[in-house]
């Protein structure tokens, strides 16, 4: 079963599980980072399958939308990042927000929180709310790259590519 | 890490070819580099959510402008009535209202989310109404009942998802038969993966890997990053 895991990919980004398989699936993706990434390129082929079939819209539509749109509040921001290593423990109450509070735009920054309750983002978008962060390593082995990403994956490829030359050496002096 | 780190090189890539507007026989096959996700549209999306989150509400009909006809069209394609499929829609870009304010673009493309949400919502929709009688009765009336007073979009929006209708559709053909009438089950219809095995007849995991390995091919074929 767990093996399997992965073939899920396609039926979850179509939405095409449900209830136990569901959960365990979602479990799974807290751990997979290939199928996380598999997962949200299926949702934008996925997307591409949707503008296939745009369709116009009723203009009745936007206004009916804008007025319940004039009488609902946004949420607020993401709090901070907190070094708190939280589980998906199910809803919780939202802290509530002092009234003068702006919404920021600035959401760069959040890091990867699970402390919305399911019916503020809905539960399917939790996979868009998943990013590895180095600063979660950092707090929780103390991890601490020295090198830039980009230096790094330089510095790998070169190295693969010496190890791939030599290999090659190898086979033909003893071909 | 970032499937959505798409190369903001040469922005001719993303430009409908101005001949393709008269001519729709040709570059439906082309390559797949003009589907992939126009950076400055993107760029553009970005910005105006960024702009709903401090609460404005002209960037909001911008947004709606640019994205309901997706979302209509995805969430009556699942649902099939036209009336709950405005509702839904409506639910659909309130929710977006309520949530810009977290949307991070850093981890999926704008139309991205909100068609996610968008098929959710409908396929919620359809699994709670276990009525399936509703439903059923409408499967006749899948052609327009929309009145003409419509919203309007750009020309360059039409050619452009007419374009992207017609990749999607010469993409699909290039699938196998089952992978291709999986994918349509499951996505286009909103059923779950045991429900289209049942329809096709054909073992739990094996529609599980055919809808994997079509969506890989859909993928590569529409030149998404992923």
């Amino acid at each position: 079963m767990i093996t399997n895991d992965h073939l899920l990919a396609g039926p979850y980004a179509l939405d095409a599980i449900d209830g136990d398989e569901l959960n365990a699936f979602e479990d799974h993706l807290d751990d997979c980072a290939t199928c996380t990434l598999e997962v949200s390129g299926f949702r934008e082929t996925a997307s591409l399958l949707a503008q296939a079939v745009a369709q116009p819209v009723p203009s009745g539509l936007l206004n009916r939308v804008m007025a319940e749109v004039r009488t609902t509040p946004q949420l607020p921001p993401l709090p901070a990042p907190s070094t708190e290593v939280t589980a998906d423990t199910g809803p919780r109450s939202l802290p509530t927000p002092p009234n003068d509070v702006e919404p920021e735009a600035d959401h760069g920054h959040a890091e990867p929180e699970s402390d919305q309750p399911d019916n503020v983002v809905p539960f399917r978008s939790r996979i868009l709310t998943r990013t590895p962060s180095i600063k979660r390593m950092k707090e929780a082995f103390g991890f601490d790259p020295k090198i830039g990403i980009k230096d790094a994956l330089r510095k790998s490829i070169d190295f693969f590519v010496e190890e791939h030359k030599a290999l090659e050496k190898v086979v033909e002096t003893e071909g | 890490v970032n499937a959505n780190e798409a190369p903001n090189g040469d922005p001719s890539l993303h430009l409908v070819n101005p001949e393709a507007r008269g001519a729709p026989t040709e570059e439906a096959t082309g390559d797949p580099a003009a589907l992939r996700r126009p950076d400055e549209r993107e760029q553009a999306a970005i910005e105006l959510m960024a702009r709903v989150a401090r609460g404005d509400e002209k960037a909001f009909e911008d947004l709606f402008r640019l994205f309901s006809p997706t979302v209509l069209g995805i969430v009556r394609r699942v649902l099939r009535d036209p009336a709950q499929s405005e509702e839904v829609t409506q639910e659909v870009f309130v929710e977006v209202w309520r949530t810009a304010t977290r949307f991070d673009a850093q981890r999926g493309a704008v139309g991205s989310y909100i068609s996610t949400l968008a098929h959710r919502r409908a396929v919620d929709r359809v699994r709670s109404e276990q009525a399936h009688t509703n439903r059923q009765d409408k499967v006749a009336s899948e052609t327009s009942t929309i009145g003409l007073d419509l919203v309007e979009g750009t020309v360059l929006d039409e050619v452009e998802s007419d374009l992207i209708g017609r990749r999607v559709r010469s993409a699909l053909e290039t699938l196998t038969e089952l992978q291709r009438e999986a994918i349509e089950l499951a996505y286009y219809r909103g059923y779950s993966y045991p429900q289209v095995a049942q329809l096709l007849d054909v073992p739990l995991g094996t529609v599980k890997t055919r809808i994997r390995d079509g969506m890989i091919r859909l993928r590569d074929q529409l030149g998404v990053n992923a």
